[in-house]
């Protein structure tokens, strides 16, 4: 008998501590993928505590992840407004750029380029929003400023061939092609512009 | 034993509360997170996502590509995949057209436009686009599916002949189904009630035999006239038809009490052909029919369009004949115009009006022996409705004003036809 109440006092225990709204549930929730619930019970947290810039970050998030990019871009913004942060001006980058917004993405990143030039993370940001909007040159140049910074970033520089290629700048794209099959011939725009640029 | 098991239903949600998401799914997902705008990979996300039947998020993540790449045919694709395996034909037929706009040359669009015309009954806008899907085919599959959608098209609109060419070998087992319809052997019955409410009432009865390229038919018709049996007719008819064309002959004799006109025997042969432009489908018709009756031969020719579309039908015939009466100097010829016009009020449900100028008196084709009689309506305006009660089952009534010295002159006529 006494086991049977030790058990279940357990298990009620256990049950108590699954059902009530934690964080630690909301990220159970996004393990599973359950972006609903997980978005429900971090807004219960953020309704008791609604200045916490964690919570607001992680519902902008749980927004985006879930393919509400509209939601999401509204609560990045009330999160960069609390502060103005990497985490919140990359997931306003990341709304806008789902939302097919290039030209503001590449206005924004401009923006904050201006004070870190060297940010390789925002120069790719602006150069796929170039290479979506058919800007292949402005793209290409991105590409080329991240490989000033990272010379050996074998991916950007496959970017870049492509995107000299498609802008029509061919023996800048061959030169480039030339690096890019010698460090990396298995790259997929190796194998794709072979035809194309592997002649003298 | 007992305590074990009562702690594991207890721990149950918990464990299922821990359990993570596929992890090729999320690992795309996070992927897709990272670059928003890498549309390759939500491309292959939205599909992970529609294989597993979350079909809100993979139409929304299709919707984000579209948005980003409006010229993404895969993209236009998996929104009409998605579309139709919720059962949303009009939408996607909405929506295939307006990407057809953009994506004119994409066989597998033209193709999900051809589904969902199929879906909603509309097999000649079906069987159109379909062919457009077949031409712009790139790849074995593209006119695999275009050919097999043709095939089913065919069916649907009774062409077994078209449909019988496209039929693959008998090792592919896909085809099937197709095969047990076209291989079958059709009978339908057919029972046949006529009255003009005053003393001449009727009862038909016939049977025909449908195969691919044949259709054997019988039938016997006996007319009561004032309470006693008047005419009896009993007749026989074959038609052959291919993929383009149809051809047929019958033959009849009616007996009754009429001397003057009985024993009668009649024959007629006819020819049309059947032709698909867009949306449409056109038969062009020639006839010509002749009667024997006692005092009095028949001669007669015919010529007819008929135009249908999945909606709606019209069809005119201009019919001549030469009436050689046994008196000599009274032979005499004349003219009858027919106009057809029908609409699919509802799916199983289609309303047709007709329109007879000039006497209808023997004339034996297309309408068989209409009144074997010498007066007759000098013109006659009908309605009727033809209802499919079920796969094999349909109803037709038929209600005809004509008007003969000024007066009108009703009749009426019930058909029920059951196939197997």
């Amino acid at each position: 008998m006494c086991k049977h109440i030790i058990i279940t006092v357990l298990m009620l225990a256990i049950c108590s501590q699954v059902l009530a709204g934690s964080i630690q549930d909301s990220y159970l929730a996004e393990a599973r993928g359950d972006y609903l619930h997980a978005l429900t019970l971090t807004q219960e947290l953020a309704d008791e505590d609604p200045e916490d810039l964690f919570y607001t970050m992680r519902i902008a998030w749980l927004q985006y992840l879930s393919g509400n990019y509209h939601s999401a871009l509204n609560s990045y913004l009330q999160a960069q407004k609390k502060l103005d942060h990497k985490d919140a001006r990359i997931g306003i980058i990341n709304c806008r750029l789902a939302l097919a917004e290039w030209d503001n993405v590449i206005s924004y990143c401009e923006l904050l380029l201006a004070d870190a030039p060297h940010d390789t993370l925002l120069l790719s940001k602006a150069a796929y929003a170039a290479y979506m909007k058919k800007s292949y040159a402005s793209a290409a140049d991105y590409f080329a400023r991240i490989l000033q910074i990272a010379p050996w970033d074998m991916e950007n520089r496959a970017y870049l061939v492509n995107n000299l290629y498609l802008s029509g700048n061919i023996e800048a794209a061959k030169a480039q092609y030339k690096s890019l099959k010698k460090y990396y011939p298995q790259s997929q725009i190796v194998i794709d512009y072979r035809e194309i640029l592997d002649s003298p | 034993m007992k305590q074990i098991l009562f702690t594991l239903i207890l721990l149950l949600p918990t464990l299922c509360f821990g359990q993570n998401a596929s992890p090729h799914l999320h690992d795309l997902r996070m992927r897709v997170a990272q670059n928003p705008a890498d549309t390759t990979v939500r491309l292959e996300y939205a599909y992970q996502l529609a294989i597993a039947n979350e079909l809100d998020q993979a139409m929304q993540n299709y919707e984000t590509i579209l948005l980003q790449d409006p010229d993404n045919v895969s993209a236009a694709e998996g929104i009409l995949w998605v579309l139709q395996s919720r059962g949303s034909y009009e939408q996607s037929i909405a929506r295939a057209q307006s990407f057809l706009l953009k994506q004119a040359q994409s066989s597998a669009i033209a193709a999900y436009l051809a589904y969902g015309y199929s879906k909603t009954d509309r097999h000649l806008a079906s069987l159109n686009s379909y062919k457009k899907a077949d031409e712009l085919a790139e790849t074995p599959v593209q006119t695999d599916i275009a050919q097999n959608g043709l095939l089913w098209a065919y069916i649907y609109l009774h062409n077994y002949p078209a449909a019988q060419r496209l039929l693959k070998p008998r090792q592919h087992s896909e085809d099937s189904a197709a095969r047990q319809i076209l291989e079958a052997r059709h009978v339908t019955m057919n029972l046949d009630f006529h009255s003009d409410y005053k003393d001449l009432n009727g009862i038909g009865l016939s049977a025909s035999l449908t195969t691919t390229h044949a259709t054997l038919s019988a039938k016997a018709e006996e007319l009561i006239l004032s309470g006693k049996r008047f005419r009896e007719q009993y007749g026989l008819s074959l038609s052959l038809a291919n993929s383009f064309a149809k051809a047929g002959a019958s033959h009849s004799i009616l007996r009754g009490i009429d001397k003057r006109i009985y024993p009668a025997s009649t024959s007629a042969a006819s020819i049309s052909g059947i032709l698909y432009w867009r949306n449409l489908e056109i038969n062009p018709m020639l006839a010509a029919a002749w009667g024997k009756f006692q005092r009095l031969d028949t001669q007669q020719a015919d010529i007819g369009l008929k135009i249908l579309s999945d909606k709606w039908l019209i069809a005119y015939w201009l019919s001549n004949m030469y009436v050689d009466q046994e008196i000599v100097g009274s032979d005499s010829s004349k003219t009858l115009h027919s106009l057809q016009a029908g609409y699919k009020v509802f799916t199983n449900t289609q309303l047709q009006a007709y329109l007879f100028l000039g006497n209808q008196a023997w004339w034996l084709s297309p309408y068989q022996v209409i009144y074997d009689e010498y007066d007759a309506n000098d013109k006659a305006i009908a309605l009727s409705l033809c209802q499919k009660m079920s796969d094999r089952i349909y109803a037709m009534v038929y209600h005809q004003i004509g008007f003969f010295e000024n007066e009108a002159q009703h009749s009426s006529s019930l058909n029920l036809s059951y196939s197997f």
